[in-house]
């Protein structure tokens, strides 16, 4: 007993600071812990005070003829974005803005459906659409309807759209609502954001929803 | 003798770029555009280093079949685009296009513009001489 003492108490004696600085870490990424759970995420975009429901896009189909159910998307958080494919400023702008923003999200990129909803059936095809989306991100859907349909749930969700004047070749331009709207997992329309948001921040807004 | 040499290349040099580049053009990009897009949207920086006021009247590149100078309005949350015929440049200014402002839109794409690439755009000004300005196409 008496011979393994010596061997024993220098160890003994240096033991003491890991537990310190151990303890110390713990206790650290505990108050951290605590501090950003009691603080509420702020989202970057408008936070809807009347939430309900997102209004069904009944008889508006995807790309590939699909009917649109929202219902079916539940769990997921839903990007909708009125747009055309003839927009070359905006439109390009805010899906290039999503795609970095579902990008940086890792996993939670499967439970983020994103749509552009044409504002200009008259040109747009639901092939087209498709094929303009898949662009900024493979996982992108379009979505068309007739002139009525689209024109009845475009009401519903506050956007409004219109066509500009015909030029000598017959091309217009379409003036719309250019702010996103975010379905939550609930189905609930409950954000919409403006013309300038950052990716970085729908990032954010996206990992608090998704996570 | 050699500090003297370097002094007149200098000045060479500082002479050179008098007056012929009043116009100055920087952060010129372009947003690469889905194939079957019609429509690309380009972006400038535009100083007027020169004494006297200028305006920017047109944009030519031979991969775009018409280029417009546009302007993105926005009337609350409401975007519309409207054609404009110039952009004035007041001497010592500077007006950046940027998305959701002005902008040289580009129709009837030749070819779908490929993040990388850089394409060839002659830029038009109402009193100093064309400047032809090399877009790099990224995504931003």
């Amino acid at each position: 007993m008496t011979s393994d003492a010596p061997a024993e108490s220098p160890t003994r004696r240096r033991r003491w600071w890991p537990w310190l600085v151990g303890g110390a870490a713990v206790g650290i990424a505990a108050g951290w812990l605590v501090v950003s759970l009691a603080r509420p995420h702020i989202y970057a975009g408008t936070v809807l005070a009347a939430s309900s429901q997102a209004p069904p896009m009944t008889g508006l189909v995807y790309e590939d003829g699909a009917p649109v159910d929202l219902e079916a998307l539940h769990g997921d958080v839903v990007l909708v974005y009125f747009g055309y494919t003839h927009c070359p400023d905006l439109c390009p702008a805010m899906l290039s803005t999503i795609a970095r923003a579902v990008d940086a999200i890792g996993s939670g990129r499967e439970r983020v459906t994103t749509m552009m909803v044409t504002v200009d059936p008259q040109r747009d095809t639901p092939e087209l659409l498709g094929a303009y989306v898949a662009h900024f991100d493979d996982s992108f859907r379009g979505v068309w309807g007739t002139m009525e349909q689209v024109r009845s749930i475009a009401t519903q969700y506050g956007v409004y759209f219109e066509n500009g004047e015909t030029d000598d070749a017959g091309d217009y331009l379409v003036g719309h609502t250019a702010t996103l709207m975010l379905i939550d997992p609930d189905g609930t329309l409950r954000i919409v954001y403006p013309v300038e948001l950052g990716s970085g921040d729908l990032t954010d807004d996206l990992v608090e929803l998704t996570g | 003798m050699k500090a003297v040499t370097g002094l007149a290349w200098l000045a060479l040099v500082v002479v050179s770029c008098g007056d012929g580049d009043a116009i100055e053009v920087a952060d010129a990009w372009g947003r690469p555009n889905p194939a079957v897009a019609d429509a690309a949207a380009l972006y400038v920086t535009l100083v007027n280093h020169g004494d006297a006021d200028d305006a920017l009247v047109g944009a030519f590149s031979d991969r775009c079949a018409d280029a417009q100078l546009h302007e993105t309005v926005m009337d609350g949350d409401v975007a519309t685009m409207r054609h404009v015929m110039s952009i004035a440049l007041p001497a010592g200014d500077t007006v950046a296009m940027v998305p959701g402002g002005l902008h040289v839109m580009c129709t009837g794409v030749t070819s779908p513009l490929e993040p990388g690439e850089t394409i060839s755009v002659t830029l038009d000004f109402a009193a100093t001489a064309d400047v032809e300005v090399a877009v790099a196409v990224e995504d931003r």
